[in-house]
C-alpha cells in the first residue's frame, strides 16, 4: 500500500474515533469526597469563606489570650449584662443532638456566669465582654458561611472547636471565686 | 450499599436539577460560589471528553481514572482562576492536559528519548493491498486505533494525542510539554509511523 494510501486510513480512523469516552464507573463519588476534603482558594465566596475561617481562628486565639488575661484580674465586681446580651441562640448547622446539648450547656453556664459577672472588676468585665463578642461574631460568621456549605468539614470542626472555647469561658466564668 | 447507592442516585438527580435551566456560565458561576451540585453538573457534561483525554494520554484505564479525578478536583480548587475568558470546557482540558503531564513528572514517568529525525523514515516499507477480508470494520478498526495508541511510546502518545485528536498546535504542545517544537514534530511523525504498521 501506499504512503498516500496508508496516511488516509489513519486519517479517516483517527476522524472516526469518538471524542468522548464514558468511564467504566462514576468517578463523581470518589471526586465529591475529595472537594470536599479540600476547598478552593479562589475569589468572590471563596475569599470570604476563607476570611471567615481565618476571622475564627484568630478569634480563638484572642479568645484565648483574652481568657487568660481575664484570669489574671479576676476579682469580684460587676459586669454590664448587654456586653453579652448579643450571644445568640440561633440554630446552627450541626447535627440536632449537638446544638441542643450546646444551647442547654451554654444556657446553663450562662445563668451560672450571671452571678459572678457582677462581681467582676471593670477591667476583667471588658475583657470578658470583649470575648464572648469575639466568640459571637465568629459564631454569626462561621454559621453564615455553613448556610452555603452545611457539610463543610473545615467550618464544621471550627464551629464545634468555638463552641467549646465558648463553653470554656462561661464555665471559667461561673465557676470563678473571685 | 444500598445507602450509599441510594446517596449516589440522589446525588446524580440534585445535578440534574442543579443543571436544569441553567448554562455554563451560570453552574461555573455557582460552582465558584461553593455550590457542589452546580460542579457535579459541569462534571456530568464534560466527563466524556475529559476521561478520554486522559485515557489516551495515560494509555491505561486504572490510571485514567486516577488523572480524571485528580483534574476535577483540581478544577475545583483552581476555579476562581476561570475567568471566562473562554469556555469552561476548553479551560478544563488545559487544565486536565496539565494535570496529566504534572502528575508524570512527579512521579518521574520516564518520557522515552526522542529518536532521532533521520531513523525516523527508515522502515516505511509496503504492506500489501487491504482485502475484503482484511479490511477492519469501522468499529474494529476504531477498537485497533484505541490499541495501536496505547501502546505508543509515551512522548510520541502525548503529541498524538494532543495534535491529531485534542486539536493543539505544535507550539502549544511544545508551551505545554517543555519539548521543542521540532521535538514535537518529531514524536508526531514517529506516532504515525508506528499507527501505520499496526493498521495495517
Amino acid at each position: 500500500m501506499s504512503n498516500e494510501k496508508k496516511d488516509d486510513r489513519l486519517a479517516n480512523a483517527i476522524a472516526d474515533l469518538p471524542r468522548e469516552k464514558t468511564p467504566p464507573r462514576d468517578l463523581w463519588p470518589d471526586i465529591e469526597a475529595q472537594i470536599q476534603r479540600s476547598r478552593p482558594a479562589i475569589g468572590g465566596r471563596r475569599w470570604s469563606r476563607r476570611r471567615v475561617v481565618l476571622q475564627a481562628v484568630a478569634a480563638l486565639f484572642f479568645m484565648a489570650v483574652g481568657a487568660g488575661g481575664a484570669r489574671l484580674f479576676w476579682s469580684p465586681s460587676e459586669v454590664p449584662l448587654e456586653a453579652t446580651e448579643r450571644t445568640s441562640y440561633r440554630t446552627v448547622s450541626l447535627s440536632s443532638e449537638i446544638e441542643t446539648e450546646y444551647l442547654v450547656a451554654k444556657q446553663e453556664l450562662w445563668l451560672l456566669a450571671l452571678t459572678r459577672l457582677d462581681e467582676l472588676p471593670p477591667e476583667t468585665r471588658k475583657v470578658v465582654a470583649a470575648n464572648l463578642r469575639i466568640i459571637d461574631r465568629a459564631l454569626r460568621d462561621l454559621r453564615k458561611a455553613m448556610e452555603a456549605d452545611p457539610y463543610d468539614p473545615q467550618l464544621r470542626e471550627l464551629l464545634l472547636s468555638t463552641h467549646q472555647k465558648e463553653l470554656k469561658l462561661l464555665q471559667r466564668l461561673a465557676t470563678s471565686n473571685a | 450499599m444500598r445507602s450509599a447507592q441510594a446517596t449516589a442516585t440522589n446525588s446524580c438527580y440534585d445535578a440534574r436539577m442543579e443543571k436544569h435551566g441553567s448554562d455554563e456560565k451560570d453552574l461555573v458561576r455557582r460552582a465558584q460560589a461553593g455550590n457542589v451540585r452546580a460542579f457535579e453538573a459541569l462534571y456530568r457534561d464534560n466527563i466524556g471528553r475529559i476521561y478520554a483525554l486522559c485515557l489516551r494520554m495515560a494509555g491505561d484505564a486504572a490510571e485514567a481514572d486516577e488523572l480524571t479525578q485528580q483534574a476535577f478536583v483540581r478544577a475545583w480548587e483552581k476555579l476562581g482562576s476561570f475567568r471566562g475568558d473562554s469556555a469552561f470546557s476548553s479551560w478544563l482540558h488545559r487544565l486536565t492536559v496539565n494535570v496529566v503531564l504534572g502528575s508524570w513528572r512527579k512521579r518521574g514517568r520516564r518520557q522515552e528519548q526522542v529518536v532521532p529525525f533521520e531513523a525516523l523514515h527508515e522502515d516505511d516499507t509496503d504492506f500489501p493491498e487491504p482485502t475484503a477480508a482484511t479490511t477492519p470494520t469501522a468499529r474494529g478498526q476504531r477498537v485497533d486505533l484505541e490499541r495501536a495508541i496505547a501502546t505508543l511510546p509515551d512522548g510520541a502518545r502525548t503529541v498524538f494525542v494532543l495534535y491529531e485528536l485534542e486539536g493543539y498546535t505544535h507550539q502549544e504542545i511544545a508551551e505545554l510539554t517543555g519539548l521543542a517544537v521540532g521535538t514535537s514534530k518529531a514524536q508526531l511523525h514517529r506516532a504515525k509511523q508506528l499507527l501505520r504498521k499496526e493498521l495495517v
